[in-house]
Protein backbone atom coordinates (compact mmCIF):
# COMPACT_ATOMS: atom_id res chain seq x y z
CA UNK A 1 0.00 0.00 0.00
CA UNK A 2 2.75 2.44 1.02
CA UNK A 3 4.63 1.30 -2.06
CA UNK A 4 1.64 2.10 -4.24
CA UNK A 5 1.41 5.62 -2.85
CA UNK A 6 5.14 6.29 -3.05
CA UNK A 7 5.16 5.38 -6.79
CA UNK A 8 8.90 4.68 -6.79
CA UNK A 9 9.50 7.99 -5.06
CA UNK A 10 7.56 9.93 -7.72
CA UNK A 11 4.28 10.03 -5.78
CA UNK A 12 4.84 13.72 -5.07
CA UNK A 13 4.42 14.43 -8.80
CA UNK A 14 2.00 11.71 -9.86
CA UNK A 15 -0.67 12.14 -7.19
CA UNK A 16 -0.98 15.92 -7.54
CA UNK A 17 -1.42 15.42 -11.31
CA UNK A 18 -4.32 13.00 -10.73
CA UNK A 19 -5.89 14.87 -7.83
CA UNK A 20 -5.77 18.15 -9.75
CA UNK A 21 -7.36 16.53 -12.82
CA UNK A 22 -10.20 14.99 -10.80
CA UNK A 23 -10.80 18.11 -8.68
CA UNK A 24 -10.83 20.55 -11.63
CA UNK A 25 -13.05 18.36 -13.84
CA UNK A 26 -15.46 17.40 -11.03
CA UNK A 27 -15.58 20.99 -9.78
CA UNK A 28 -16.37 22.17 -13.30
CA UNK A 29 -19.26 19.69 -13.53
CA UNK A 30 -20.68 20.96 -10.25
CA UNK A 31 -20.43 24.63 -11.28
CA UNK A 32 -22.03 23.88 -14.67
CA UNK A 33 -24.83 21.86 -13.08
CA UNK A 34 -25.56 24.61 -10.59
CA UNK A 35 -25.87 27.32 -13.21
CA UNK A 36 -28.05 24.98 -15.31
CA UNK A 37 -30.45 24.34 -12.41
CA UNK A 38 -30.48 28.03 -11.57
CA UNK A 39 -31.39 28.95 -15.16
CA UNK A 40 -34.09 26.23 -15.24
CA UNK A 41 -35.68 27.60 -12.09
CA UNK A 42 -35.57 31.23 -13.26
CA UNK A 43 -37.21 30.34 -16.58
CA UNK A 44 -39.91 28.29 -14.82
CA UNK A 45 -40.64 31.19 -12.44
CA UNK A 46 -40.81 33.73 -15.25
CA UNK A 47 -43.05 31.47 -17.34
CA UNK A 48 -45.42 31.05 -14.40
CA UNK A 49 -45.47 34.83 -13.94
CA UNK A 50 -46.09 35.45 -17.63
CA UNK A 51 -49.09 33.13 -17.79
CA UNK A 52 -50.46 34.73 -14.61
CA UNK A 53 -50.00 38.19 -16.10
CA UNK A 54 -51.72 37.03 -19.30
CA UNK A 55 -54.77 35.73 -17.38
CA UNK A 56 -55.15 38.83 -15.21
CA UNK A 57 -54.79 41.06 -18.23
CA UNK A 58 -56.94 38.97 -20.60
CA UNK B 1 -26.20 19.31 -37.73
CA UNK B 2 -27.84 22.35 -39.24
CA UNK B 3 -31.26 20.87 -38.55
CA UNK B 4 -30.48 21.00 -34.84
CA UNK B 5 -29.63 24.68 -34.93
CA UNK B 6 -33.18 25.46 -33.88
CA UNK B 7 -33.05 26.03 -30.07
CA UNK B 8 -36.29 24.12 -29.39
CA UNK B 9 -35.15 21.10 -31.38
CA UNK B 10 -31.74 21.30 -29.74
CA UNK B 11 -33.33 21.26 -26.27
CA UNK B 12 -35.38 18.15 -27.17
CA UNK B 13 -32.46 16.26 -28.67
CA UNK B 14 -29.85 17.24 -26.06
CA UNK B 15 -32.26 16.38 -23.26
CA UNK B 16 -32.55 12.87 -24.65
CA UNK B 17 -28.80 12.48 -25.28
CA UNK B 18 -27.50 13.83 -21.96
CA UNK B 19 -28.14 10.75 -19.77
CA UNK B 20 -26.35 8.48 -22.27
CA UNK B 21 -23.45 10.86 -22.80
CA UNK B 22 -22.85 11.39 -19.09
CA UNK B 23 -23.15 7.65 -18.42
CA UNK B 24 -20.61 6.75 -21.10
CA UNK B 25 -18.27 9.55 -19.95
CA UNK B 26 -18.43 8.40 -16.32
CA UNK B 27 -17.86 4.76 -17.26
CA UNK B 28 -14.87 5.53 -19.51
CA UNK B 29 -13.25 7.87 -16.98
CA UNK B 30 -13.56 5.41 -14.08
CA UNK B 31 -12.27 2.55 -16.25
CA UNK B 32 -9.48 4.75 -17.61
CA UNK B 33 -8.36 5.86 -14.13
CA UNK B 34 -8.36 2.26 -12.93
CA UNK B 35 -6.25 1.09 -15.89
CA UNK B 36 -3.92 4.09 -15.62
CA UNK B 37 -3.21 3.68 -11.91
CA UNK B 38 -3.46 -0.08 -11.32
CA UNK B 39 -3.02 -1.96 -14.59
CA UNK B 40 -0.54 -0.04 -16.77
CA UNK B 41 3.08 -1.05 -16.05
CA UNK B 42 5.84 1.40 -15.23
CA UNK B 43 8.06 2.57 -18.06
CA UNK B 44 11.64 1.26 -18.29
CA UNK B 45 12.97 4.82 -18.70
CA UNK B 46 10.43 7.00 -16.92
CA UNK B 47 9.45 4.56 -14.14
CA UNK B 48 6.08 5.46 -12.54
CA UNK B 49 6.03 9.04 -13.84
CA UNK B 50 4.73 7.68 -17.15
CA UNK B 51 1.35 7.53 -15.37
CA UNK B 52 1.15 11.31 -15.66
CA UNK B 53 0.81 10.73 -19.40
CA UNK B 54 -2.71 9.33 -18.88
CA UNK B 55 -3.98 12.65 -17.53
CA UNK B 56 -1.62 14.96 -19.44
CA UNK B 57 -2.06 13.75 -23.03
CA UNK B 58 -5.91 13.68 -22.96
CA UNK B 59 -5.97 17.19 -21.47
CA UNK B 60 -3.59 18.40 -24.19
CA UNK B 61 -5.65 16.69 -26.91
CA UNK B 62 -8.82 18.33 -25.61
CA UNK B 63 -7.18 21.75 -25.37
CA UNK B 64 -6.80 21.77 -29.15
CA UNK B 65 -9.94 19.72 -29.92
CA UNK B 66 -12.25 22.06 -28.01
CA UNK B 67 -10.77 25.11 -29.71
CA UNK B 68 -11.24 23.48 -33.13
CA UNK B 69 -14.86 22.75 -32.14
CA UNK B 70 -15.33 26.42 -31.18
CA UNK B 71 -13.85 27.56 -34.49
CA UNK B 72 -16.16 25.30 -36.51
CA UNK B 73 -19.19 26.38 -34.45
CA UNK B 74 -18.14 30.02 -34.94
CA UNK B 75 -17.95 29.59 -38.72
CA UNK B 76 -21.44 28.04 -38.71
CA UNK B 77 -22.66 30.87 -36.47
CA UNK B 78 -21.17 33.57 -38.67
CA UNK B 79 -22.06 32.09 -42.04
CA UNK B 80 -25.55 30.73 -41.34
CA UNK B 81 -26.53 32.91 -38.36
CA UNK B 82 -27.47 29.91 -36.26
CA UNK B 83 -27.88 31.04 -32.66
CA UNK B 84 -27.26 27.54 -31.24
CA UNK B 85 -23.84 27.42 -32.95
CA UNK B 86 -22.81 30.68 -31.27
CA UNK B 87 -24.08 29.46 -27.91
CA UNK B 88 -22.27 26.12 -28.31
CA UNK B 89 -18.98 27.92 -29.00
CA UNK B 90 -19.51 30.14 -25.96
CA UNK B 91 -20.45 27.11 -23.83
CA UNK B 92 -17.32 25.22 -24.90
CA UNK B 93 -14.76 27.92 -24.07
CA UNK B 94 -14.58 27.47 -20.27
CA UNK B 95 -14.30 23.68 -20.72
CA UNK B 96 -11.36 24.23 -23.07
CA UNK B 97 -9.77 26.62 -20.58
CA UNK B 98 -10.05 23.93 -17.86
CA UNK B 99 -8.32 21.42 -20.13
CA UNK B 100 -5.60 23.96 -20.94
CA UNK B 101 -4.93 24.57 -17.23
CA UNK B 102 -4.78 20.80 -16.65
CA UNK B 103 -2.46 20.32 -19.62
CA UNK B 104 -0.04 22.94 -18.29
CA UNK B 105 -0.22 21.80 -14.65
CA UNK B 106 0.20 18.08 -15.34
CA UNK B 107 2.91 18.90 -17.87
CA UNK B 108 4.85 20.84 -15.24
CA UNK B 109 4.41 17.97 -12.76
CA UNK B 110 5.86 15.63 -15.37
CA UNK B 111 8.59 18.00 -16.51
CA UNK B 112 10.13 18.51 -13.08
CA UNK B 113 11.07 14.85 -12.44
CA UNK B 114 11.89 13.99 -16.08
CA UNK B 115 13.51 17.16 -17.45
CA UNK B 116 14.58 18.71 -14.16
CA UNK B 117 12.40 21.78 -14.72
CA UNK B 118 8.73 22.73 -14.29
CA UNK B 119 8.79 25.03 -17.29
CA UNK B 120 10.90 26.08 -20.26
CA UNK B 121 10.08 28.71 -22.86
CA UNK B 122 10.37 26.29 -25.75
CA UNK B 123 8.06 26.39 -28.75
CA UNK B 124 5.69 23.64 -27.57
CA UNK B 125 5.18 24.93 -24.05
CA UNK B 126 4.93 28.56 -25.15
CA UNK B 127 2.35 27.83 -27.87
CA UNK B 128 0.38 25.74 -25.33
CA UNK B 129 0.37 28.70 -22.93
CA UNK B 130 -0.79 30.97 -25.79
CA UNK B 131 -3.73 28.57 -26.23
CA UNK B 132 -4.82 29.18 -22.62
CA UNK B 133 -4.61 32.94 -23.24
CA UNK B 134 -6.76 32.52 -26.38
CA UNK B 135 -9.45 30.83 -24.29
CA UNK B 136 -9.28 33.56 -21.65
CA UNK B 137 -9.41 36.28 -24.32
CA UNK B 138 -12.41 34.61 -25.98
CA UNK B 139 -14.32 34.39 -22.67
CA UNK B 140 -13.41 37.99 -21.80
CA UNK B 141 -14.63 39.19 -25.19
CA UNK B 142 -18.07 37.62 -24.63
CA UNK B 143 -18.22 39.28 -21.21
CA UNK B 144 -17.11 42.65 -22.54
CA UNK B 145 -19.89 43.12 -25.13
CA UNK B 146 -23.44 43.38 -23.82
CA UNK B 147 -25.40 42.86 -26.99
CA UNK B 148 -25.40 39.07 -27.69
CA UNK B 149 -25.30 39.13 -31.51
CA UNK B 150 -22.41 41.62 -31.56
CA UNK B 151 -20.57 39.66 -28.87
CA UNK B 152 -21.10 36.44 -30.83
CA UNK B 153 -19.69 37.99 -34.00
CA UNK B 154 -16.59 39.44 -32.33
CA UNK B 155 -15.91 36.24 -30.38
CA UNK B 156 -16.39 34.13 -33.52
CA UNK B 157 -13.79 36.16 -35.40
CA UNK B 158 -11.32 35.73 -32.52
CA UNK B 159 -11.99 31.97 -32.42
CA UNK B 160 -11.45 31.61 -36.16
CA UNK B 161 -8.27 33.72 -36.24
CA UNK B 162 -6.92 31.94 -33.17
CA UNK B 163 -7.14 28.56 -34.90
CA UNK B 164 -3.75 29.35 -36.44
CA UNK B 165 -2.22 28.39 -33.07
CA UNK B 166 -3.40 24.77 -33.34
CA UNK B 167 -1.01 23.70 -36.16
CA UNK B 168 1.70 25.72 -34.38
CA UNK B 169 1.20 23.62 -31.22
CA UNK B 170 0.99 20.41 -33.24
CA UNK B 171 4.10 20.96 -35.35
CA UNK B 172 6.14 22.97 -32.84
CA UNK B 173 7.98 19.80 -31.83
CA UNK B 174 9.05 19.26 -35.45
CA UNK B 175 9.72 22.81 -36.62
CA UNK B 176 11.75 23.88 -33.61
CA UNK B 177 14.18 22.27 -31.25
CA UNK B 178 12.05 21.65 -28.18
CA UNK B 179 12.59 19.98 -24.83
CA UNK B 180 9.13 18.47 -25.29
CA UNK B 181 9.20 15.11 -27.08
CA UNK B 182 7.70 14.72 -30.58
CA UNK B 183 4.40 12.93 -31.23
CA UNK B 184 4.04 9.25 -30.30
CA UNK B 185 0.39 8.75 -31.26
CA UNK B 186 -0.63 10.81 -34.27
CA UNK B 187 2.05 9.60 -36.65
CA UNK B 188 1.77 8.43 -40.25
CA UNK B 189 3.43 5.08 -39.51
CA UNK B 190 1.18 4.33 -36.53
CA UNK B 191 1.67 5.00 -32.83
CA UNK B 192 5.09 4.20 -31.33
CA UNK B 193 3.79 3.29 -27.90
CA UNK B 194 3.39 -0.11 -26.27
CA UNK B 195 -0.20 -1.49 -26.17
CA UNK B 196 -0.01 -1.73 -22.36
CA UNK B 197 0.20 2.10 -22.32
CA UNK B 198 -1.81 2.72 -25.48
CA UNK B 199 -5.08 1.16 -24.27
CA UNK B 200 -5.40 3.02 -20.98
CA UNK B 201 -4.46 6.20 -22.84
CA UNK B 202 -7.06 5.69 -25.58
CA UNK B 203 -9.76 4.98 -23.00
CA UNK B 204 -8.85 8.10 -21.03
CA UNK B 205 -8.93 10.13 -24.27
CA UNK B 206 -12.36 8.74 -25.15
CA UNK B 207 -13.49 9.55 -21.60
CA UNK B 208 -12.29 13.15 -21.95
CA UNK B 209 -14.05 13.49 -25.32
CA UNK B 210 -17.33 12.21 -23.82
CA UNK B 211 -16.83 14.46 -20.80
CA UNK B 212 -16.60 17.41 -23.18
CA UNK B 213 -19.63 16.24 -25.19
CA UNK B 214 -21.70 16.00 -22.00
CA UNK B 215 -20.60 19.35 -20.63
CA UNK B 216 -20.98 21.23 -23.89
CA UNK B 217 -24.57 19.95 -24.23
CA UNK B 218 -25.36 20.91 -20.63
CA UNK B 219 -23.77 24.36 -20.93
CA UNK B 220 -25.41 25.08 -24.30
CA UNK B 221 -28.75 24.23 -22.68
CA UNK B 222 -27.90 26.70 -19.92
CA UNK B 223 -27.13 29.37 -22.54
CA UNK B 224 -30.47 28.76 -24.28
CA UNK B 225 -32.32 28.96 -20.95
CA UNK B 226 -30.50 32.20 -20.10
CA UNK B 227 -31.57 33.73 -23.42
CA UNK B 228 -35.12 32.59 -22.86
CA UNK B 229 -34.91 34.14 -19.39
CA UNK B 230 -33.86 37.48 -20.90
CA UNK B 231 -36.62 37.50 -23.48
CA UNK B 232 -39.27 36.51 -20.91
CA UNK B 233 -38.00 39.25 -18.64
CA UNK B 234 -38.22 41.81 -21.45
CA UNK B 235 -41.75 40.62 -22.31
CA UNK B 236 -42.82 41.04 -18.68
CA UNK B 237 -41.37 44.51 -18.52
CA UNK B 238 -43.40 45.38 -21.64
CA UNK B 239 -46.58 43.81 -20.21
CA UNK B 240 -45.98 45.74 -16.99
CA UNK B 241 -45.74 49.00 -18.93
CA UNK B 242 -48.94 48.23 -20.85
CA UNK B 243 -50.80 47.43 -17.64
CA UNK B 244 -49.58 50.74 -16.21
CA UNK B 245 -50.73 52.68 -19.29
CA UNK B 246 -54.19 51.02 -19.16
CA UNK B 247 -54.52 51.98 -15.50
Amino acid sequence: MAEFFSMDGYGGYIWPAYVLSVVILAGFVLVSLRSYRHAQKRVADLEANTSKAATTQG
Amino acid sequence: MLIHANPKRFMDLSGRLLPYFSGVAGFLLVLGLYLALFVAPKDYQQSETVRIMFVHVPAALMTTFVYAFMAVASIVGLAWKHPVADMAAKAAAPIGACFAVLMLATGALWGQPMWGTWWVWDARLTSALVQLFLYIGYIALWEAIDEPTRAARAAAILAIVGVINIPIIKFSVEWWNTLHQPASLAKLDGPSIDPSFLWPLLIMMAGYVMFFATLVLLRTRTEILNRRMRSLHMAQVRVGEQVKSYG
